[in-house]
């Protein structure tokens, strides 16, 4: 297994690390319904990836698939270089999460005690695990009582029985309260940093956005965008300032001096992308105009992300 | 493969129902065994193939549709609950989960198969001796009755596979017995080769044609062949 955290410095290139999770040119069909239309991203070693989109876009469809549950209609998914089914201990290298797999009727430690046979790995495991994810109270408990972050962590502890550099993980902040959320990520966060990769899905940006490093962003099945999220920020979150006073025309003039596009708009106010909120204030002064009103209306996370997922296709 | 079977013999294990259906065979089997001889014993019951048939139906009957009934919800129970998404998870090549599946159900039901006759012997063979009567046993029949259970696990795993729903699957298998009978104004004498006709063959009930050897071997076929079935379904699915 990876143990150490490979930092990356560039976004593409030669500088990135190998790609351990491909889709490559991946499409599903059911029936007449494109869940998937030829979707191609990649996923490098070391790096918590967020696969994003809306719900029913795909997300769960394309996660299916690369665990070998979903055939493909074309393309395919690949994981260390191999089909998930040619891998020849799958859950010692790949852990997923998906949603409801555990029965209502069993308890905690008798399905991760189920999973430790089938993963090969040692009964005493089971504690250690039940331990990790918080759980050891409940553990005799069946998991059919369990609350919604309950099951999220128990399937957290199944994913990581076989000991998994890679961790496949299908809307795991699904549910949480934002305590929750805070758990998780520092959670996800330090199996990072043990080295693991980890692919997980959201239809919410801001459940992620503090835990990954990339994002995959999808909408209907199809590619919207991959890159690392600072790019994706700072691309799409360029300041966007609303300002008013009694003589637009003169900050507009002074705005474009300074290199800032600013519109005035019919109802007087002022429009100024890219320039930050303190600088047009120092220019209205240097002005000597007096504002009325100053507002940042730059785009938050989850505008950002509206905007990409329920963009029309000219993105692509 | 052994790291599957352990899995789903600790899954058996660790379920309520499993008990249950335990249970449930003993209460058939004392119910039935008990009833029936306590009151036809001596009466309508003199020959031989008569007195041990309460034994022979308990198991060969009773006792193989309630572990084929168990064996088709508890496979068509991985699709309502999702746990088949984490046993393919483990089992990437399908055909392997299946072999799995029809191992543990198999000696799951050549245990109960087994322990249900030796009760119903403990219990039927003092009254047999009491009215100085006998159950004419031989070895042949004894192991007979008892392969009668796991060869319909095997049927009974491959309907649970192939139908995915609990309640399709104890239809099926439920529903299969009047569909014979109605099969069987059809077929005539033929009707002896379907699927339950060949249990009163296998059990050498009263008016059986066939041969024990001929009835196993047509079961046998039966049950292979629903495994082939459930096999092709199975790698085809998409497990969503
Ligand atoms: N088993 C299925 N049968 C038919 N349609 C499906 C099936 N699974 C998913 N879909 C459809 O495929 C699309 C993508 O679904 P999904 O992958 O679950 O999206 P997401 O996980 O992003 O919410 C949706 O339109 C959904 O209705
Ligand atoms: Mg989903």
């Amino acid at each position: 297994m990876l143990k150490t955290r490979i930092i990356q410095n560039e976004p593409t290139g030669a500088g990135r690390s190998p790609s351990i999770i491909e889709v490559d040119g991946l499409s599903k069909d059911y029936g007449s319904v494109r869940a998937v239309d030829r979707l191609s991203f990649s996923v490098s070693a070391g790096t918590i990836t967020g696969f994003l989109g809306a719900n029913g876009s795909g997300k769960t469809t394309t996660l299916r698939a690369l665990l070998g549950l979903v055939a493909p209609t074309e393309g395919n998914c690949r994981i260390d270089g191999r089909r998930y089914r040619d891998l020849r201990r799958p859950l010692s290298t790949v852990g997923s999460m998906l949603e409801a797999t555990t029965h209502p009727a069993r308890t905690a430690r008798n399905h991760l005690a189920m999973l430790a046979a089938e993963a090969g790995a040692s009964r005493s495991r089971v504690g250690s695990l039940l331990e990790l994810v918080e759980l050891d109270a409940a553990a005799d408990r069946r998991v059919g009582g369990f609350s919604l972050g309950m099951r999220q962590r128990l399937g957290l502890a199944g994913a990581l029985m076989g000991d998994p550099a890679v961790l496949v993980l299908d809307e795991p902040a699904n549910g949480l309260d934002p305590e929750g959320i805070r758990w998780l990520r520092e959670f996800l966060r330090g199996l990072a940093a043990e080295g693991r990769t980890i692919l997980l899905s959201s239809h919410v940006l801001a459940e992620v956005a503090q835990t990954v490093d990339d994002v995959v962003v999808i909408k209907a099945g199809r590619l919207v965008t991959q890159a690392p999220l600072d790019t994706l920020l700072a691309a799409h979150a360029s300041h966007q300032v609303r300002v008013r006073t009694a003589q637009p025309d003169v900050l507009v003039t002074a705005l474009a001096a300074a290199g800032f596009t600013g519109i005035a708009g019919p109802d007087g106010a002022v429009v100024v992308t890219g320039c930050p909120p303190e600088q047009i204030g120092r220019l209205a002064l240097e002005h000597g105009l007096v504002l009325s009103e100053i507002t940042d209306e730059t785009p938050s996370l989850e505008d950002t992300f509206l905007a990409l997922t329920t963009q029309s296709e000219e993105i692509r | 493969m052994i790291t599957l079977i352990h899995s789903q013999v600790l899954g058996l294990r660790t379920l309520r129902s499993t008990y249950g259906v335990l249970l449930g065979a003993v209460a058939a089997v004392l119910v039935m065994v008990l009833a029936d001889l306590g009151t036809n014993l001596g009466v309508a019951y003199v020959e031989p193939v008569e007195v041990r048939e309460p034994v022979m139906i308990t198991v060969g009957v009773i006792v193989t549709i309630i572990v084929c009934l168990y064996a088709a919800s508890g496979v068509a129970g991985d699709y309502r609950y999702g746990t088949i998404t984490q046993r393919l998870l483990a089992a990437p090549r399908r055909s392997r989960l299946l072999m799995a599946s029809l191992a543990t159900y198999t000696a799951f039901a050549i245990v109960v198969g087994a322990a249900a006759m030796g009760l119903a012997l403990a219990i039927a063979q003092p009254l047999v001796a009491a009215e100085d009567l006998t159950l004419g046993l031989t070895p042949v029949i004894v192991v007979s009755a008892i392969a009668t259970v796991p060869l319909f696990a095997i049927v009974g795993v491959s309907i649970g596979t192939i139908c995915r729903s609990q309640a399709a699957a104890v239809l099926v298998i439920v529903g299969w017995f009047p569909a014979e009978r109605l099969l069987g104004l059809a077929l005539g004498d033929w009707v002896a080769y379907l699927p339950y006709g060949l249990i009163n063959q296998l059990l050498g009930l009263d008016g059986a044609t066939l041969g024990r050897g001929t009835a196993v071997l047509c079961l046998s076929g039966y049950a292979a062949v629903s495994a082939l079935l459930a096999a092709a379904v199975l790698a085809r699915r998409d497990v969503s």
